[in-house]
């Protein structure tokens, strides 16, 4: 499988600033002190805490974990260019539980996350992404960083 | 599932989620116009104006681009004729706002040229002072470009000098252009398409380092098309992304005003820059 990380892979080994987005405050209070959270959808958040992630749902204030989503095979031949910074456009192509970006294949478990909303986690590290599939938008937590991305539509 | 997008409006494909950090919150906002206005962001989706005495309410849109800055979008509904749209960027941390009106319906002419007016502000602090200083206008991005891709196309807005933007297209986006919607390229003035370049009015505000709002109006097009749009938007220069709103009417010559976001990247505009310009004298 993939030699390279990626951070890399996404932001042509550092030559591309990744695209970022804000920190919400939304959660605070709401998810352990010194958890980061980023918005995903109008309720829902991604968060980090160490090295744990989790989707925090405002509407109802519970919290899942990437691995308690439903097994979703949807993405199973589906092939889009993506991008996670600027210039840096790659070809996805997605198995049931296999992704290739650009050059490098990764392991992956898809799971659902709610309606039209997936989360993507990568085996092998602790890498993350969910893909708002009613936007065609990329919220990722990669190598300890949030990054924002698209699928080309 | 099928893995396909849904419609949304205009070029809103990629607009973030909204933002209701400000619910619950008040800000008095001391505008350089002589008035002093209240702004109450009441529920997630409404918040209460006080204009000149008068308060409205009004359903809105709420982006948050950094810490404590907001991109505020809202228009009295049902639509009323003159029509006027308000857009608010909110710096909460430096207590300081700038606020965007734009109309419909002020040229005679063209009734659906777009105006605006850009107003400056600060906002009362907790302990009753305002700061003294103000966003401003400025010459940052003269000589730049960026590539905006807004999900259903890309577009390169060329910022030409301090009053004027161009616009142009990557190789990229004009095979998207040609694919999806080849009557976007239609029309000829006798020109060769590569001596044609759209111009039309800017203003340029620096809200925070790397932080701007753009007003870019599309007059030439109004009076070309009929149609033609005021935009607005907060770009952060160093994640190259941004939010705005596109307001006026579409195509179809129907009423438009909502909120969108895009994913930039910088552009060599130098030949766009160097062409003659079509519409002004430089």
């Amino acid at each position: 499988m993939s030699k390279k990380s990626l951070t890399d892979i996404l932001t042509s080994c550092g030559k591309s600033h990744p695209y970022g987005m804000p920190e919400s405050r939304e959660t605070e209070g709401r998810v352990p002190s010194g958890s980061a959270s980023v918005k995903i959808r109008d309720r829902l958040f991604l968060v980090r805490n160490g090295n744990e992630i989790s989707i925090y749902d405002g509407e109802t204030g519970s919290v899942i974990k990437p691995r308690e989503c439903v097994s979703d095979i949807s993405l199973d031949g589906f092939k889009r260019e993506l991008s996670f910074a600027p210039d840096v456009i790659l070809q996805a192509e997605f198995g049931k539980e296999t992704v290739r970006i650009g050059e490098e294949e990764f392991d992956i478990r898809t799971g659902k996350v709610s309606d039209k909303l997936l989360v993507i986690e990568f085996n092998k590290t602790e890498d993350i992404i969910v893909f708002d599939v009613s936007r065609f938008l990329l919220y990722a937590s990669i190598d300890g960083h949030f990054m924002l991305g698209y699928m080309e539509v | 599932m099928e893995i396909k997008c849904d419609r949304h409006e205009g070029m809103s494909i990629f607009r973030p989620p909204l933002c209701y950090e400000l619910t619950g919150r008040k800000y008095t906002l001391v505008l350089d116009n002589g008035y002093d206005n209240v702004i109450e962001f009441i529920t997630d989706e409404e918040l209460i104006l006080t204009e000149k005495g008068t308060e409205k309410r009004y359903p809105y849109d709420c982006i948050k681009m950094a810490d404590g800055c907001y991109f505020v979008n809202f228009e009295e509904r049902p639509l009323k004729d003159p029509r006027r749209g308000t857009t608010i960027v909110l710096d909460t941390r430096e207590s300081l706002v700038t606020v965007c009106y734009a109309e419909l319906g002020r040229d005679p002419k063209f009734p659906r040229m777009p105006s605006t007016e850009i107003v400056f502000g600060g906002v009362v602090r907790p302990d009753g002072t305002v700061p003294r200083i103000r966003h401003g206008y400025t010459a940052d991005m003269v000589g730049t470009s960026i590539d905006w891709n807004y999900g259903t196309f890309n577009i390169a807005h060329v910022y030409q000098s301090e009053r004027f933007y161009r616009v142009a297209f990557t190789p990229r986006a004009l095979e998207r252009i040609m694919r999806n919607s080849p009557d976007m390229m239609a029309g000829s003035d006798g020109r060769p398409p590569e001596r044609k370049i759209y111009e039309d009015y800017a203003e340029y505000i620096k809200i925070r380092d790397g932080l701007y709002a753009v007003s870019l109006l599309e007059t030439n097009l109004a009076r070309r098309n009929d149609h033609g749009n005021s935009l607005f938007f907060l770009m952060d220069l160093k994640e190259l992304h941004d939010c705005g709103r596109a307001f006026g009417t579409n195509g179809e010559g129907l009423d438009e005003n909502y909120t969108f976001g895009a994913f930039g990247a910088w552009y060599d505009a130098s030949r766009e820059m160097s062409l003659e310009s079509m519409y002004y004298i430089h």
